[in-house]
């Protein structure tokens, strides 16, 4: 009875996830076979015909020399990597004065920071939209990346606010007692002890950055100057499947790794980040 | 915990000083702040009046050539060619285009010249785009915009067409005018692109287009809108009265009393002379308007007038009142065969200029004369003692401070103000106070007025029939907000039940491989969403990998858009299939907190599965698992990319946030102001905070975290 329960459990959890992970399963084998055979690779597999002789890895050679593409991936890389190292700085900067200090105005601005976690990144662009071009700087990354801190840097800050926390302030204290100034104190202290937390954020805010769709979409006309997500969406409205199977595969990747090494401190955060204070 | 000190005690008269410094200084930084906007609206107001103009000149023009018939032309052309007016250009783009016909050199006579139904002015076409697309921002804005087909005659031929009729039919880009410039050159007519650096009047141009043939010549021009501000007089305020504070408030030999008095004095003094600098600036541009428009309409008048094309100053009167677009036309009266303008938006302008900006001069006293009395009564010392005691914090938080603000508050708070505005999306005027409207656009959003009118309201029922927008239809706020709502819901029971289901499987230890299951059913979590959309369109799509699927098992027919519930149900589930992971790392991590002794004494019980699950498990969970469900549902809620990549941007299945987003994305929503999109965004903030609101009452969230 107890054998059975458990083989029928196995082979749910074998169909429920083959079932559920079905399109990324699709999606790699699509990259990895040759362009004629992208519409109908799944099926031709059911009916036993694994067409080995099509395997190819011609569609990660097209999209990896692809001009376009090359200049996507720049230019998220920069913005995520620049949005993602000042987010962190700040937050680091922030949430260790919020933890450590009880001064007037902590919690109104703990309170405007949750606030701004509701706040949908969709309803951000029009006032964004109109105080970007005022400021020129409209169709451009770096307007682009300011559009960004703005929803990374309340995430960043809980963060690390949260971590600092945990740690008691004894290990500080000694510092300053030995005679360290805030620079050292900052540097010789402060960043070995709060290594994983600022990893957690700069990870966090680097994904963030590196997924976004809505506002990039708005902001940046120029293709030359497209972050990945319209790009690759525009890979799609060109009917490309197979360049979208393998730059969908090459962008994935990383922050599926990112993501799986910091899910735990990032649940942890976000649980209480949302709910407590 | 450090003891507050008292670093900064002021004497009386240092207290009042400072008192009256600061509400000096932010009296007349408001005042310059609303100097600016004002001068920047006024430069724009000229443009629009020249514009205006140009256009209505342009409408003279179009009524008198094309007017009436265009049918038999325009069936005969469509027959000899045989061909869709697109097909010729669309090898160059995709856009298109204006329409002319040439006449042959000075053959025709004026009686050919009315007969003749497809004269249609490409300057009547810009017009148009200006008027009801508002004045371009630059020449990619103008390259970018959707407009309509119209039609091109080359020589005999049609070349391209469309039905003037309908304009919002088809596509038109201003790229084709290139080439509607060269086909121009074989003909007799004259198409010259002015490009930055030439001027019309005294303003240079960032484009412009002349049309010219024997008859007549009419321009249109994009002049560029100064955004200038003179920055340097404001600067040297505020380091002449940084300087003056400084100066006097070490000195001893001097009696406090005359300090101050000379201090303030100087003050006013050097801010009088510098607003009036300004001041100068404004009533110049002001009061010049009607001089400067004057000239231009005589002139307007009598090149028509040389071409035949008004008789009397009446008709011509006639025609440049008429209201065309949004774009507040002026009225014109001739008395004695002069001109006499009555710009009726340049008088709408000075009674606003009086009215709204009053109420701003009297809150900018209000505040500094509230600072002025919250100074005096020690509230900088307080400040200063605050700065001073927290130092550290604050050089650690100030920068997020300033970030926060600037990037979350400003617009947070402009939003909101906003959403009492008209402001247009090409923010040809930034001055809020003109644009106000109070509750129009939420009235407008809610439909208040029709609710009202079904209720039995005569007032509002002829508010509706007289509105004209017929576009409304679209906007039907209550059936995406329960869209929305519907969305949420069922994607959260799913989430929830996956989630919960598979962290119960997940938990028992007896399971193998229970590891590499985690990892895999995380997988949807971490997956960038924009990517799970499009795979998940493309999946369930006509070549996607379940149709192979249920096609190689059987099941041919296998359509997801046959049916709309099942593809809003499919929204729900691809929504539901990102978030489900997050439930069951959580609910996962709480089951783990349970202890064996509950689990034993459950089982020894003889518990089953279902019990255990609804009687011991979940209620123990309960306190992890609700705010994760809340927070699950916010991010639903919010879930943009999802929604709006899988469903393409499909309408009917809009949720608020891809409404908001195709206000300011789309092309053919620009009716719309970003005072309404504005007002929609403030509306489904109110909803989201309502609902959360909600919910923690209800599950009685707050008892437990707070």
């Amino acid at each position: 009875m107890k054998r059975i329960y458990y083989v029928l459990i196995q082979l749910f959890l074998i169909l429920s996830v083959i079932l559920l992970l079905l399109p990324v399963l699709w999606v790699v084998l699509i990259s990895f076979y040759s362009r004629d055979l992208m519409r109908t690779i799944f099926s031709e597999i059911l009916h036993g015909r694994l067409h080995l002789s099509s395997l190819t890895l011609g569609n990660y050679l097209y999209i990896l020399t692809d001009p376009n593409f090359l200049q996507w991936l720049l230019n998220s890389a920069i913005v995520a990597a620049s949005v993602a190292f000042v987010s962190t700085f700040i937050g680091f900067m922030a949430g260790y004065g919020i933890s450590r200090y009880q001064f007037p105005g902590r919690r109104v601005f703990l309170i405007s920071l949750l606030v701004t976690q509701l706040f949908p990144i969709a309803m951000m662009i029009v006032p964004f939209l109109i105080i970007m071009s005022l400021l020129g700087l409209i169709g451009t990354l770096q307007g682009l990346s300011l559009a960004y801190l703005a929803t990374t840097l309340p995430f960043s800050i809980w963060i690390l606010k949260g971590f600092f926390d945990t740690v008691p302030s004894d290990i500080e204290e000694a510092a300053v007692v030995d005679g360290a100034n805030l620079l050292q104190l900052i540097g010789y202290v402060l960043i070995p002890i709060s290594r994983p937390a600022l990893a957690t954020s700069f990870i966090f805010s680097f994904v963030t950055c590196w997924n976004e769709y809505a506002i990039s979409f708005v902001f940046l006309s120029d293709v030359s100057l497209y972050t990945l997500p319209p790009g690759i969406k525009s890979l799609l409205d060109n009917n490309d499947l197979s360049g979208f199977a393998a730059a969908v595969v090459l962008v994935s990747i990383p922050v599926v790794f990112l993501f799986m090494y910091i899910r735990k401190e990032l649940v942890e955060s976000v649980t209480l980040g949302s709910v407590k204070e | 915990m450090k003891l507050f000190v008292k670093k900064y005690v002021f004497s009386e008269g240092q207290r009042l000083f400072w008192a009256a410094f600061l509400s000096i200084f932010l009296l007349f930084f408001l005042l310059f702040v609303h100097l600016w906007i004002t001068s920047n609206s006024i430069e724009n107001f000229k443009t629009e009046i020249k514009i205006t103009a140009l256009m209505n000149t342009s409408k003279l023009i179009y009524d008198k050539y094309g007017g009436a018939t265009t049918n038999e032309t325009g069936t005969k052309s469509q027959t000899k060619k045989g061909k869709s007016w697109l097909s010729f250009y669309e090898e160059e783009s995709s856009g298109f285009d204006l329409l002319f016909q040439s006449k042959p050199k000075g053959k025709e006579t004026a009686k050919e010249k009315e007969e003749n139904p497809k004269f249609k002015d490409f300057s009547y076409i810009l017009g148009y785009i200006v008027t009801n697309y508002g004045l371009p921002a630059d020449e990619n804005e103008l390259l970018t915009k959707n407009l309509w087909n119209i039609e091109v005659i080359k020589g005999e031929k049609l070349i391209a067409s469309s039905d003037i009729e309908s304009l919002d039919k088809g596509k038109i880009s201003i790229k084709n005018l290139f080439r509607i410039k060269k086909d121009s050159t074989e003909n007799n007519f004259v198409v010259e692109e002015r490009n930055r650096g030439s001027f019309v009047g005294y303003d240079e141009v960032i484009k412009g287009y002349t049309f010219k043939d024997e008859d007549l010549t009419v321009g249109v021009g994009y002049i560029e809108k100064p955004f200038v501000f003179p920055y340097t007089p404001l600067i040297f305020y505020f380091i002449l009265s940084l300087i003056l504070a400084l100066i006097f408030i070490p000195i001893k030999f001097l009696p406090e009393k005359i300090k101050l008095y000379v201090g303030i004095a100087l003050l006013i003094v050097v801010a009088l002379i510098l607003y009036s600098s300004y001041s100068n600036y404004l009533n110049y541009t002001v009061y010049s308007k009607a001089e400067e428009v004057k000239p231009l309409i005589s002139d307007l008048f009598k090149s028509l007038q040389e071409k035949e094309l008004v008789n009397s100053k009446e008709e011509f009167v006639q025609y440049l009142s008429k209201e065309v677009g949004d774009i507040k036309a002026i009225s014109y009266t001739s008395t004695d065969g002069t001109f006499e303008i009555e710009p009726s938006s340049l008088k709408y302008y000075q009674n606003l200029f009086l009215t709204p900006f009053t109420l701003i001069y009297l809150i900018a006293f209000l505040l500094s004369l509230g600072v002025f009395y919250y100074s005096a009564k020690g509230g900088l010392e307080k400040w200063l003692n605050a700065f001073y005691n927290y130092s550290v914090v604050y050089i650690f938080i100030i920068l997020a401070l300033l970030l926060v603000f600037i990037l979350i508050g400003v617009p947070f708070l402009f939003t909101i103000i906003m959403s009492f505005t008209s402001l247009s999306r090409y923010l040809s005027d930034l001055n809020l106070a003109r644009q106000f409207v109070g509750l129009y656009n939420y009235q407008d959003i809610l439909n208040i007025h029709h609710i009202l009118a079904m209720i039995g309201f005569e007032k509002s029922k002829e508010i509706v029939e007289s509105s004209p927008f017929f576009v409304r239809n679209f906007t039907n706020f209550y059936q995406v907000l329960i869209n929305t709502f519907l969305y949420t819901f069922f994607s959260v029971i799913i989430q929830v039940t996956l989630g919960v289901l598979f962290a119960v499987i997940l938990n028992d230890n007896k399971v193998k491989l229970r590891g590499i299951y985690q990892v895999l059913l995380i997988l949807p979590w971490v997956i960038p969403t924009y990517i799970s959309a499009l795979l998940w369109r493309e999946a369930l799509g006509q070549y996607g990998v379940f149709k192979q699927l249920f096609d190689s098992i059987g099941l041919e027919g296998f359509n997801i858009y046959a049916n709309s519930t099942v593809y809003f149900l499919s929204i729900c589930f691809v929504s539901a299939w990102y978030a489900f992971p997050f439930i069951m790392i959580v609910t996962l991590s709480g089951l783990q907190g349970i202890s064996e002794s509950v689990k034993d004494a459950a089982l020894i019980d003889g518990a089953g599965w279902f019990t255990r699950l609804f009687s011991i498990y979940l209620p123990l969970i309960r306190p992890t698992l609700l705010p994760s469900v809340l927070l699950s549902s916010i991010w639903t809620f919010n879930n943009f990319n999802i929604v709006y990549l899988y469903t393409g941007g499909n309408d009917a299945y809009d949720i608020l946030i891809t409404r908001i987003y195709d206000f300011v994305s789309r092309p053919d929503l620009r009716v719309f102001t970003y005072g309404y999109a504005a007002a929609y965004s403030t509306l489904v903030f109110i909803i989201l905070l309502i609902y959360i609101l909600a919910f923690a009452r209800i599950t009685k969230l707050t008892e437990r975290t707070y």
